[in-house]
């Protein structure tokens, strides 16, 4: 289980990004992660990961523990050998890699040989489409492609959390829906999942829980279906129950759910 | 005719030697995004260690070791710049290396002295003929041991989990990262690479007709640098094309004897070499990035 607790980050000492942040992922869950642009959404992905340092920011007070443990100070690499992958935002193929070596770079992080050989298989076998484009350079696939290619890569080495930073961003509204897809299938196999979206259709579809991030503080959490049902969800996150993805607001006017 | 072949084969060679320095420079660029000012150093360091070795231990062995020492040389300017200066300025980082060149080679030409040293190789001044043209021995041994070098480095690049990781790295560090990649050792794989390749180029750029080795042999080595310019700072491939065409450029300059502006032209035509290609084309040959701010 992923337990934040209390988190504050900040980068250069000055941007206060994250401001008390608490949430859970239990094994085998999918925990969805609302919020506009700003909101701190990737902030608090970057500091489960270990990627923090590479931006300049820092853990200021807080605790994130795996199965018990902290995952503070740890380097990147490391928190991938303790089961925790994350699909960045935009993607981050390597586009100059073919498909299969992409893959293969994904495996670097996995425990063994074996390991690595059943997820590659498990991979392929999920994703016809990128078996099919092996020699493929990876930046001439199509962004759908793309971001299939960006999960399976982190398939790769066999994570137990897998972590999506806007798996959905600049994708055709039928493409999200198989990315959605995928992520079920993934968590079928009992992967846990924790999933960052400003589309909070496919997310609130496939999260059991939720949390709505409002400039770097939990605004609203619950399960996701009763989320799905305020008011203020509705109308900002699901354009009145439109089943398409709506451009979100700003964290800004979030602001009103706070206290 | 004959002197035209003659000139090729002897430009291969001396190219072949210049690109296993310039892929140095590259995998050393693509690893760190770092210049290393101190590879012609540590050229002469794995060098020194081969000649001071000459005549007490098999010519073989005295390379190996030679290669050893100039790898760990290499990655402990690595250490040194990863241990404090990870996220300082590129440009700052490519000074320290500056630095560290300034040191190694002062206490190379100290040790030194007014010395060259034979480098101990088998092949004397012995000079083949191949019939279409005559080349010495060490050469050809050159153009052959470089050739399994470079094969054997772009199969390593491309196949092994140290060259994924490199590319990827190289590519987008934050995602190799997120990817589990441990950048420490890739990167000190990638200067070890380069000190290793260095330390063969010194037996062959020393060898005959070259008297021996002393500390000027940086001077030689370091015209290798436009040559990984020309092809492209982050082209491994880019590498080999620019060492050759910096090679056999040099090797018909100076056999033809032609001279520029009261000098030799053979002297300054890795640079000229340069420069017109870099107006063409700023990324280099096949190079990704323009390297007008490196
Ligand atoms: N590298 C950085 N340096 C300084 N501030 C940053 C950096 N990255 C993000 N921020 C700031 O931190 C806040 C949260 O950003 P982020 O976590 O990227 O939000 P989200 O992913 O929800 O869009 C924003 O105010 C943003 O400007
Ligand atoms: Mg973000």
């Amino acid at each position: 289980m992923l337990e934040v607790r209390e988190l504050h980050v900040s980068y250069g000492g000055v941007v206060r990004a994250l401001r008390g942040i608490s949430l859970e992922v239990p094994d085998g869950g999918v925990v969805a992660v609302l919020g506009g642009n700003g909101a701190g959404k990737s902030t608090l992905l970057r500091t489960v990961s270990s990627t923090l340092r590479l931006h300049r920011g820092a853990v200021v007070s807080g605790t994130v523990t795996w199965d018990g443990r902290s995952l503070r100070g740890l380097d990147a690499a490391e928190t991938v050998r303790r089961g925790i992958v994350q699909v960045p935002e935009g993607r981050r193929i390597f586009g100059r890699l073919s498909v299969d070596e992409n893959l293969k770079a994904g495996g670097l992080g996995a425990r063994d040989k074996r390991t690595r050989g059943a997820a590659r298989d498990r991979v392929y076998a999920m994703f016809p489409m990128l078996a099919e484009r092996k020699g493929l350079r990876a930046g001439l696939l199509s962004g759908g492609q793309q971001q299939m290619l960006a999960i399976g890569r982190a398939l790769m080495a066999a994570p137990r959390l897998l972590i999506l930073d806007e798996p959905s961003l600049g994708l055709a509204p039928q493409v999200v829906g198989q990315v959605g897809q995928v992520i079920r299938d993934i968590n079928a196999a009992g992967t846990a999942v924790l999933l960052v979206e400003q589309n909070a259709t496919m997310a609130l579809g496939v999260a059991a829980t939720a949390y709505v991030l409002d400039v770097g503080e939990v605004s609203l959490s619950g399960p996701a279906a009763e989320l799905a049902a305020t008011d203020d969800v509705q109308r900002l996150y699901l354009g009145d129950g439109s089943t398409t993805a709506v451009a979100v607001p700003t964290g800004a006017t979030l602001s009103r759910w706070q206290g | 005719m004959t002197d035209f072949l003659n000139y090729l084969v002897n430009g291969i060679s001396l190219g072949g030697t210049y690109a296993l320095i310039a892929l140095g420079f590259v995998v050393v660029f693509k690893a760190t995004e770092v210049v290393n000012f101190a590879h012609g150093s540590l050229l002469v360091l794995g060098g020194y260690v081969i000649a001071r070795l000459a005549g007490d231990v098999p010519f073989v062995v005295a390379v190996l070791l030679g290669c050893l020492v100039a790898a760990v040389g290499a990655v402990l300017v690595e250490r040194l710049y990863s241990w404090r200066l990870r996220d300082s300025n590129v440009n700052a980082l490519a000074i320290l290396t500056i630095g560290i060149d300034i040191l190694l080679i002062t206490e190379l030409t100290r040790r030194f002295g007014p010395d060259i040293l034979p480098t101990g190789d088998p092949w004397g001044n012995a000079v083949v003929d191949l019939g279409i043209a005559k080349i010495a021995q060490a050469r050809l041994v050159g153009i052959g041991v470089t050739a399994v070098l470079l094969v054997a480095f772009f199969v390593a690049f491309k196949y092994s989990s140290w060259g994924i990781a490199m590319r990827a790295g190289a590519e987008d560090g934050e995602a190799a990262a997120l990817m589990g990649v441990r950048r420490g050792r890739v990167t000190m794989t990638a200067w070890a690479v380069a000190g290793v390749l260095a330390a063969v180029a010194a037996v062959f750029l020393c060898a005959f007709p070259t008297p021996g080795i002393d500390a000027s042999v940086r001077q030689t080595a370091l015209r290798a640098f436009p040559a990984a310019i020309l092809g492209g700072l982050d082209s491994t491939a880019g590498a080999v094309v620019g060492g050759l065409a910096i090679g056999i450029a040099e090797a018909m300059t100076g056999g033809y004897g032609v001279r520029l502006a009261g000098g030799n032209l053979n002297d300054v035509v890795p640079y000229l070499v340069m420069l017109v290609v870099l107006l063409v084309r700023p990324s280099g040959l096949l190079g990704t990035r323009e390297l007008t701010r490196v």
